[in-house]
């Protein structure tokens, strides 16, 4: 019971530092058009952000559950706990070593393949259809959906925009914008947090401290919590950054792709309870968005980013998990 | 391709900026080859198409302003209006400046200079109309390079000649200002060429 008890908290704690540092990642995500644009200041954009992704994480628990029970089964045994250890340190490993090596990946897919690879190298339960149904297929359907339809909805408002005076309808856009960021917010928190408090879940299932696939609420305020910080804190260093930016958006672009990419995020989360990435799903909407000025205004090397992480991540964070899985045999732990 | 509605008269505006920094060189041509005497007739033509020019600058950013849906990107959209206004303002103080400091005779070289400009000026203003849909642009962003470049080589040369000891020094400087400016135009016309090109990488 000692060692289970150590193990839960270990897998927690990491996966709240993994949720943390999404936050801190995907902090620009949401806001940094809304800024760029002027349409909220910096510190109202991190206020919304943060708020928003804590709101979020409260919605629903499909993304969560499925994270939870619908990808994998763990025996409650230490065995199971090594699973999800090795899962999650597969992932991160994974992260860290595309993050060294300047690899495009994705955090949720390497969580997904890490868990599946995991479970695989123990003989533990895939839910196979759960995996190709509500992470595959969701996986290579939003970015395409995002691109389309984000094409389709900036060429219809500049169409209908098209005489339109800037003095008038500029604040309906400010105000719009404000809208489609804080509903991105919302989407990863609602997104993002889920796939930590699935893992925290699954954890505590093995550890024999939960049953069922009902989320406990201290795990939800907790990973709410750790993903708002998070952006709160990540959000500052981006500011700082983001006059950088080679790409700048207009405010007609940046309600178009948020309002996608928001719609997609929540419908995904909601309706089929996929585990979808926020960054590939809001850059795709940002990419389709910029294509109604032609093809050049594709960037041909972020698509190719996005494609590569499809195919690598999933199989590789599988991999890494595996061979911590053989670690932990080879240690004599499990 | 492309499903940016594009704004049929400010690219008209663009044109018409263009053809009035044309006409300024072709009468700027004019003025350094006329005899002294008749020059302040032509700086003061000059004059009257850069006030147009203002006009036209100040029609194109209020459109600019006022348009919610931009064809390109608008910080370029102004930039470039800008670039061909600088254009403008220097060749139109080329030439006050040579009416004002009365001089008397140009360094054979300035013919060749203002030739530069004249010529550069029209392939801007001739190319200007495909800005519209940026295609075929090629021979504009090398030409203006090249006149540029030819507009600074014979600078560096003009000004050679006149510190060569030859001159005496306040001809050198009733020069020199006419002189600078013609070279300066050139500059914000490469300038212009610059910009174009940076919308058309972005665009299609």
């Amino acid at each position: 019971m000692g060692d289970a008890y150590l193990l839960v908290s270990l897998i927690i704690v990491v996966a709240l530092v993994f949720d943390y540092t999404n936050g801190f990642h995907d902090a620009a995500n949401a806001i940094a058009t809304s800024v760029e644009t002027k349409a909220l200041r910096p510190k109202q954009a991190l206020f919304i952000a943060a708020v928003g992704n804590f709101v979020g994480a409260f919605i629903s628990e499909g993304v969560a559950k499925t994270v939870g029970s619908g990808i994998i089964d763990v025996s409650a045994s230490v065995t199971g706990l090594y699973v999800v250890l090795a899962g999650v340190f597969g992932a991160i490993a994974w992260n860290l070593t595309t993050w060294w090596f300047g690899i495009p990946s994705s955090s949720s897919h390497a969580l997904i393949g890490g868990l599946v690879g995991a479970a695989l190298a123990s003989s533990e339960i895939v839910h196979w259809d759960g995996v190709i149904q509500k992470v595959l297929i969701p996986m290579i359907i939003s970015p395409l959906v995002g691109f389309s339809l984000a094409f389709g909805l900036t060429a219809l408002l500049q169409y209908l925009f098209r005489n339109a005076k800037r003095a008038v309808v500029g604040k309906y856009f400010r105000g719009a914008q404000i809208c489609s960021a804080t509903a991105m917010s919302v989407g990863h928190g609602l997104q993002d947090a889920q796939k930590t408090m699935g893992v925290m879940t699954l954890a505590l299932v093995a550890g024999g401290f939960h049953s069922g696939d009902s989320i406990p609420t201290w795990v939800k305020i907790s990973a709410a919590s750790a993903i708002a910080a998070g952006t709160y804190a990540g959000g500052w260093r981006i500011m700082k950054t983001l006059g950088k930016r080679m790409v700048h958006i207009d405010q007609l672009r940046g309600v178009a792709s948020e309002t996608v990419a928001s719609s997609i995020l929540f419908v995904l989360a909601i309706n089929f309870k996929a585990p979808i990435s926020t960054t590939h799903t809001i850059t795709s909407a940002i990419i389709g968005s910029g294509a109604t000025r032609g093809k050049k205004a594709v960037s041909w090397s972020v698509v190719s980013r996005i494609l590569m992480a499809w195919v690598i991540t999933v199989p590789m964070a599988g991999l890494s998990a595996a061979l911590m899985v053989g670690f932990i045999k080879f240690l004599g732990l499990n | 391709m492309g499903f940016t509605p594009k704004d049929a008269v400010l690219f008209d505006l663009y044109t018409s900026l263009a053809e009035r920094l044309a006409a300024a060189a072709r009468t700027a041509v004019e003025l350094v080859a006329a005899p002294e005497d008749s020059r302040r007739e032509l700086a003061k033509r000059i004059g009257n198409i850069e006030s147009e020019a203002d006009d036209l600058l100040g029609k194109i950013v209020r459109r600019i302003d006022d348009m919610f849906v931009t064809p390109y990107d608008r910080g370029d959209l102004q930039e470039l209006a800008n670039s061909l206004d600088d254009a403008m303002d220097a060749i139109e103080e080329a030439t006050d400046v040579a009416v004002l400091h009365r001089v008397a005779d140009f360094p054979p070289l300035a013919t060749d200079l203002v030739d530069a400009v004249r010529k550069c000026a029209e392939l801007t203003a001739s190319s200007m109309p495909r800005l519209k849909n940026l295609k075929d642009l090629e021979h504009f962003y090398a030409e203006v390079d090249r006149l540029e470049d030819e507009g600074d080589r014979i600078h560096r040369r003009i000004t050679a000649k006149l510190y060569d000891g030859s001159v005496d020094a306040m001809t050198i400087l009733r020069v020199i200002g006419t002189i600078d400016q013609f070279e300066e135009s050139l500059d914000h016309m490469a300038k212009v060429a610059r910009v174009i090109r940076t919308i058309a990488l972005k665009e299609n």
